[in-house]
């Protein structure tokens, strides 16, 4: 016997690697290089050869000969068939065995996009994830969707499970046509310095383990820990974001405020029976005209002389701040060898463009694993998350929401000098904003900077998202796990509106308390052993879950005394509203899952999991999920490997999964309410308006999924190809009824709704030396949706509202892709021209679809390069297709505000399309080219109006350069002496530019907030923004 | 796998089952807040019967009608008035309360007879039976809805006079539980059912009989919901033109008019002075206003008095009352002095305007003393006044009586006044063949087709 020892160290960077197993070829002689990389073994005098193998690492073979001592250096395998991903239930697989499409996102790309809300950073980076944030406005929401919609009355997004554990990704908001304020979902608590990766379970065969959660896939997070580092490593990582509008409305600036082209006067705080006109149809601008204005108004109720009459093109513009987005983490993390640990804490801090709003969050993060004997491992994780913010931005049709006045609004107005408000006159006794800071309209609106400085909805979230788990391994095949898990949040809101506020004229106050809690505890027993050219893998276990909900709600509708916001100060003879709801919900499962692989090129997945849940009626509350699936290695299997193709696998799978919809305990039973406002001290009990079914079933998702995955040219190219059919059934619906029956709706399980679609997914290394490399990464996806069945009525184009705003209706609809647009089109002859009556566009008294939200494509190219140290990176994502439904354009044209408003000004208008000028001899009309001349003003409101919507729908695709990066490693030689390493400097910035777009004034990528009501509409949106900072980061 | 889950799915947040009159709040607060809705009473009962004007988003005023509302008021009567009054009447039924019985009763014929009079034929005999299965009724013909709320009033009125049972004085937001009121209530609406149908069918021996009935003595019996000082439970006009600050709801030209032609002290209690302090009507309709002619500071608003945020939502009035049965007396369907029931009704209008002195002389001056000759007209156009918080009671009592003379407004959509609301849409998707069966029977589905007791 002799000894051979060495280091095994990164070809990369030299660093050594602990981990890596050594073998004597052909014996069960081995062991594993420590956490510096060193390895010593016995080995027989003579021959004999080392075979150094760790996943993710380019196996190596050595010969010993006559050394003692070998240093191994390990490259990256670049075929990654041997990385690791994490799939459902956290089970890691080797990318070659996997038989579903599974895609993941390294957590280093998180943290360089520098993303507040940790679901933006998935867009265009995933194939076939559809993305939407609704604003860039702090704490704003955002929407992600695998695969299209396969549900109507419940929530489409994925289930997000981090390290094991399902977390709440709702969103409380209470965002829309009505005006009120989004919140960050649920998943924007996680901060993106902890992830360490993120795997994207895009559908039912993938997700299948999840059961009656799975049907709109998983997103699965892992959060980092101290294993595989050596000692102790304490890293820093510190951004400065600066946020401006990606995009703002193109205003005209010719036309002042008013109805009289040649008058306007603002007298008794009110700018005479043109108030009621808080529209720019008024006199021209810049012409040396002067009128008395708001500003001209003084304290005692009288008005200076008349002021000039002029623009303020960039009134809107120098509304908006400039957002500052700073976020510091320090992490420390260490292990050695046996037990690991890591603690991260970080804050990000943000200030809004919208003046006086923001949002903080504080994520402390903490993990350690103990290897108390042998095969025994105890771990834990836990974050502690703090959200916090003063003031959210109010959205959507709303007088609190700034934007509304800059849309309905006077052109002549300098909204600057509104600003310094406390030294404004008062707008006097008989408007309605009587006894606030004066503003250029006392009808309709407050002093915007007031407002925004009173009116305060404030938000704060207490969260720990944890779990433990105690692993033991009884031998080299078997082992099992216990896990318990929980979700736990509390959040309050409350909304100050000051005594004056025009949308609460006696002031308002609410304050609400929402507490969250799952718990979800895990058991489960492994079996992996090899016999001969078979593998099999075999879990068995279960999975209780309890959910809690609670909700105490206190709102009071009126102030006694200005200034004091508590629920004590309620006014005299006004009736507080009070809300207070518990829910509770439980699922028991047990599951079970197999996979059997041959030779390492057939791999058979099978699954079962049967849950069992509280909400469904007790005769039928038993629902059984299978699945299974198969891949081919071919060219393992044919033996066809070569340079040009060194991989090709094919897959094929099935899955049934459930959802549960729209439904929610207690749904079973008919049974009374009491309305939330009393009427003074008498309590108002009624019988609600929907029918419940104690008959009601889960929704069910059954799919196929085929797919392909290669390598060629040595592994420089890789693809991936899914084709999926999806279909989803018992859909829970609220199907309306007749109110003549005296109900509004009825639940049943009648929704029926088909997926298909193409995932592909093309990876490139063009070029990779030592100094230079330059890489593309492209991923596309397409959507096939079709909403087949909404109720039970035959031969009805059945439809469901899911949302709207104004007489616009968002709908699941039958024969439609789901989200269609329904509301008010333009009246038009057989030819498709717009019929006009006196000049004026005449609107269709039968509604129709005018467009649908659904994407015919989604994409995204990635180009990466690099040159020694410098590293520059490129995402440009694209969205084709889809519709939305734009009320900024409707009022902004209808106000005169915008632009293209100009048209017609001076000369009229003759509008585009047909007047009849008689009748045939069958009765029916006769259409000739419309002739008419009519104002601009008259042809605008007609055309562009609540009463008619069509114009305001627009294609809703975009091209957008979401971020580009540039990493500058500084060369680690310049730090020896320094107690720095690893220093990295990026230049940031995300949402860059909007490339292509047919939606004027808008970032076509809005909506009112992440829930599916509220998608392809907007007002008065708040502008997305465009960010661009630097980060810093270190270790010591 | 499942233990327990039975016992977890109860709701602990709702009742299973509730006292039967404890449903009457929301019946009348709803029944009431969709009545008087600026939207409703205002846009689509006021302006129509030319008593009310706008001086912007006048759309409906010339007969475009906001079909939000037309939904709205359908959904609200139907699923919260007509569906809670006919569990209530359920619940009292297992009960024994005769009262609160005869009382859900009561809401149920009000409901009905709102929505035939608006809508005509109307689903009724297989309505609200949502439980049973049934989610598309068919319609009725309007007489035979109007025979069902004769039948329930009759009803209401034989089970409170037999006294069994009672009301929660605090969820009786009409009559603080007085069950002899609800009574007069359910005979007078009935007076008021039988009158609209008097021109297509004989109603005087039902007429007879019921007036012998306990009916409105006073205002003191008035059907009116008490609204209270603050909103959310404040009177409609108030929360939206006052509360709200939408003050585009102005008093129109011919009521103006009208009241000055008579020196009405009525005037200055249901107008407010303009910016010139006159009282200014508009004419009903004119598309561009607002305008330098008809704007928000040059037309009187509606007067302080009706904009109270505690004026009484009303359901029926003794003043009403009052000029039906004149109406009645004068056309021989009931024995009785009409001349005593118009003063009596003129009287009792002043006296819910606040109004004590001058009566008398006002009742002696040409133009309003009583003539059997003109009963119609004066007893119409009192009645009109009247009705000036009373929007869809004003149009409807138009449309039957004629009275007072209207010309369609200007720049009108239609040429004539709308006769009747048209269906809600959502009846063509959730109950097509009903529907259509309906709009075969009556007419096409337009502002314009008349109802049955209108022809």
């Amino acid at each position: 016997q002799r000894t051979v020892s060495g280091t095994v160290t990164s070809a990369e960077d030299g660093s050594g690697i602990p981990g890596v197993n050594v073998v004597l070829k052909g014996t069960t002689t081995g062991t594993t290089s420590d956490l510096d990389g060193n390895y010593r073994l016995s080995v027989p005098e003579e021959g004999g050869t080392l075979v150094f193998s760790f996943v993710g690492l380019e196996p190596k073979e050595v010969e010993i000969g006559a050394r003692s001592v070998i240093d191994v250096g390990m490259s990256s395998d670049v075929q990654q068939l041997t990385e690791v991903v994490v799939t459902a239930l956290g089970i890691e697989r080797q990318e070659k065995s996997l038989t579903y499409a599974v895609q993941d996102v390294k957590g280093d790309g998180l943290t360089q996009a520098r993303e507040t809300n940790i679901v933006n950073s998935l867009s265009g980076q995933v194939a076939g994830v559809q993305v939407t944030s609704s604003s860039g406005t702090p704490g704003a929401s955002s929407r992600v969707v695998l695969r299209g919609a396969s549900t109507i009355s419940g929530s489409n997004q994925p289930l997000f499970v981090v390290d094991g554990v399902p977390i709440d990704n709702s969103n409380y908001g209470t965002a829309g046509n009505g005006g009120g304020y989004d919140l960050p979902n649920g998943a924007a608590s996680l901060n993106p310095d902890d992830v360490e990766s993120i795997s994207v379970l895009k559908g039912p065969v993938a997700a299948a383990l999840y059961g009656n959660r799975g049907a709109n896939g998983v997103i699965l997070v892992t959060t980092k820990t101290g294993k595989g580092k050596k000692g102790l490593g304490v890293s820093v990582n510190s951004s400065t974001m600066f946020q401006t509008p990606l995009r703002l409305q193109d205003f005209q600036n010719s036309y002042g405020q008013g109805a009289s082209n040649t008058y306007f006067e603002f007298v008794n705080g009110q700018s005479g029976y043109g108030d009621g006109v808080d529209e720019s149809w008024g006199a021209p601008l810049d012409v040396g005209l002067e009128f008395v204005q708001w500003s001209d108004y003084r304290d005692d109720g009288t008005t200076s002389s008349p002021s000039p009459w002029k623009s303020y093109p960039n009134n809107i513009k120098d509304f908006y701040e400039t957002g500052v987005q700073l976020s510091n983490n320090v992490a420390i993390a260490g292990s050695d060898g046996d037990n690991a640990f890591r603690l991260s804490a970080t804050n990000m801090n943000q200030t809004g463009m919208v003046p006086n709003t923001d949002f903080n969050r504080w994520n402390i993060n903490s993990s350690a694993s103990l290897r108390l004997l042998e095969g025994l491992e105890a771990s834990f994780s836990a974050n502690y998350i703090k959200e916090h913010a003063d003031n959210l931005a109010s959205i959507g049709y709303t007088n609190d929401n700034p934007v509304q006045q800059m849309i309905w609004s006077g052109r002549n107005v300098d909204l600057a000098a509104l600003k310094d408000y406390k030294n404004l006159p008062l707008s006097p006794e008989g408007t309605a904003a009587a006894g606030t800071p004066l503003n250029w309209n006392t009808v309709f609106q407050n002093n915007p900077y007031w407002g925004q400085d009173v009116n305060l909805q404030g938000y704060d979230k207490d969260r720990l998202i944890g779990n433990v788990k105690l692993a033991y391994q009884f031998n080299d095949w078997l082992s099992a796990y216990v896990r318990t898990g929980i979700d736990n949040w509390d959040m309050r809101n409350s909304n100050i509106k000051a005594i004056g506020t025009n949308s609460a004229a006696d002031g308002f106050y609410s304050d609400q308390v929402r507490r969250f809690t799952e718990i979800n505890h895990f058991y489960m027993i492994t079996a992996n052993k090899t016999f001969g050219d078979f593998g099999v893998a075999v879990s068995f276990g279960g999975n209780n879950m309890i959910q809690e909900y609670t909700r105490h709600y206190v709102g009071v509708p009126a102030l006694e005394l200005p200034g004091l916001y508590n629920v004590s100060n309620l006014k005299s003879g006004s009736t507080p509203t009070l809300i207070n709801t518990l829910e509770e919900e439980k699922i028991n499962s047990l599951l079970g899952t197999a996979q059997l692989s041959f030779r390492d090129f057939v791999f058979l997945d099978i699954s079962g999991r049967n849950d069992w849940w509280s909400v469904l009626p007790k005769a039928d509350n038993s629902y059984f999920y299978p699945s299974a699936s198969l891949s081919f290695v071919l060219t393992d299997m044919l033996d066809i490997y070569s340079n040009a193709l060194p991989y090709l696998k094919v897959r094929a799978g099935w899955s049934k999964v459930g959802s549960s919809g729209g439904l929610n305990p207690y749904s079973l039973q008919q049974l009374y309410s009491f309305r939330t406002t009393p009427y003074g001290s008498v309590s108002l009990a009624y019988n609600p308006e929907t029918l419940n079914n104690p008959n009601i079933k889960p929704e069910t998702t059954t799919g196929i999924e085929i797919g392909l995955a290669a390598k060629f040219f040595d592994g420089r190219i890789s693809l991936d190809a899914t084709y999926y059919d999806q279909t989803s059934e018992d859909l829970i619906v609220q199907v309306e009824v007749s109110p003549t029956s005296g109900y509004e709706s009825a639940y049943d399980n009648v929704g029926l709704i088909e997926n298909k679609g193409i995932e592909l997914q093309l990876g490139a290394t063009i070029v990779d030396t030592k100094d230079f490399s330059a890489g593309l990464n492209v991923n596309f996806a397409t959507y096939n949706n079709d909403v087949i069945s909404v109720n039970n009525i035959d031969g009805d184009e059945g439809a469901i509202v899911l949302g709207g705003q104004w007489n616009v209706d968002l709908q699941a609809r039958e024969g439609h892709p789901y989200g269609v647009l329904f509301g008010p089109g333009y009246l038009k002859d057989e030819d498709g021209n717009i019929v006009h009556v006196n000049g004026r566009p005449q609107i269709d008294p039968t509604y129709r679809v005018l467009g649908d939200i659904q994407p015919d494509w989604t994409g995204g190219i990635a180009v990466n390069l690099r040159y020694k140290g410098l590293s520059l990176s490129s995402l440009f994502d694209a969205k084709w297709g889809g519709d939305i439904y734009t009320m900024t354009t409707t009022w902004g044209r209808y106000a005169g505000v915008l632009a293209e408003t100009l048209k017609g000004r001076e000369e009229g208008i003759v509008g585009k399309g047909v007047m009849q000028s008689g009748t045939d001899t069958d009765g029916n009309p006769i259409y000739v080219p419309n002739n008419i001349v009519v104002t601009a003003e008259t042809y605008n409101k007609a055309a562009f109006s609540n009463g008619v919507a069509e114009g305001s729908v627009f294609d809703a695709s975009y091209i957008k350069l979401r971020q580009v990066t540039l990493n500058w490693k500084l060369p680690s030689q310049w730090f020896t002496n320094v107690p720095f390493k690893d220093v990295n400097i990026a230049l940031v910035g995300r949402n860059l530019a909007l490339l292509y777009s047919k939606v004027p004034h808008i970032d076509p990528e809005s909506g009112f907030s992440n829930a599916d009501s509220q998608q392809g509409q907007e007002f008065g949106q708040l502008p997305s923004a465009r960010s661009m900072g630097f980060n810093i980061n270190f270790k010591l | 796998c499942d233990k327990g889950f039975e016992e977890l799915n109860q709701d602990p947040n709702n009742p299973t089952t509730v006292p039967s009159d404890l449903l009457t709040a929301d019946i009348i607060r709803n029944a009431a807040n969709n009545l008087h809705s600026t939207f409703v009473g205002g846009d689509m009962g006021s302006t129509w019967a030319q008593l009310w004007t706008k001086v912007q988003y006048n759309d409906e005023e010339r007969y475009v009608p906001r079909q939000s509302v037309i939904e709205s008021t359908w959904d609200n009567i139907y699923e919260d008035v007509i569906s809670d009054a006919r569990s209530m009447e359920i619940l009292a039924t297992a009960e024994g309360n005769d009262v609160s019985k005869g009382v859900a009763l009561t809401l149920q014929a009000w409901g009905y007879s709102l929505l035939t009079d608006l809508y005509g034929d109307i689903p009724n005999t297989e309505a609200i039976r949502g439980t049973e299965g049934i989610f598309a009724p068919a319609y009725d013909e309007q007489s035979v809805v109007y025979d069902s709320i004769l039948a329930k009033l009759d009803r209401a009125n034989a089970l409170i006079a037999g006294g069994n049972g009672s009301l929660n004085a605090a969820t009786d937001l009409m009559y603080g539980g007085d069950a002899s009121k609800w009574r007069k209530f359910a005979n007078s609406l009935k007076i008021r059912c039988l009158m609209r149908i008097s021109g297509v069918r004989d109603v005087s021996a039902d007429l007879q009989a019921t007036v012998a009935r306990p009916i409105f003595t006073s205002n003191a019996d008035n059907a009116a919901i008490v609204y209270l000082a603050a909103q959310p439970n404040a009177h409609p006009f108030y929360e939206t033109i006052d509360y709200g600050s939408r003050l585009e709801w102005k008093v129109s030209e011919l009521l103006v008019q009208t009241l000055e032609g008579f020196s009405d002290p009525r005037l200055a209690v249901m107008a407010a002075k303009n910016a010139d302090g006159n009282y200014r009507g508009k004419p009903n309709g004119i598309q561009d206003v607002p305008s330098e002619d008809f704007n928000y500071e040059n037309v009187s608003g509606i007067g302080e008095f009706y904009l109270n945020p505690e004026l009484p939502g009303m359901f029926m009035s003794y003043a009403e009352l009052q000029f039906l049965l004149a109406e009645a007396a004068a056309s021989n369907y009931i024995s009785g002095d009409a001349a005593t029931f118009y003063n009596a009704g003129i009287r009792a209008s002043m006296e819910e305007n606040g109004i004590t002195s001058g009566v008398d002389a006002y009742l002696s001056q040409s133009g309003v003393a009583y003539s059997a000759g003109a009963s119609a007209e004066l007893i119409g156009t009192q009645k009109w006044i009247s009705l000036f918080a009373q929007g869809v009671e004003a149009w409807t009592e138009w449309r039957r009586t004629g009275q007072p003379a209207l010309s369609p407004a200007l720049d009108a959509v239609l040429s004539q006044i709308p006769s009747r609301y048209s269906y809600p849409a959502s009846e063509q998707t959730t109950n097509k063949a009903s529907y259509d069966a309906a709009v075969a029977s009556q007419g096409a589905d337009v502002l314009t087709t008349k109802v049955w007791w209108d022809n």
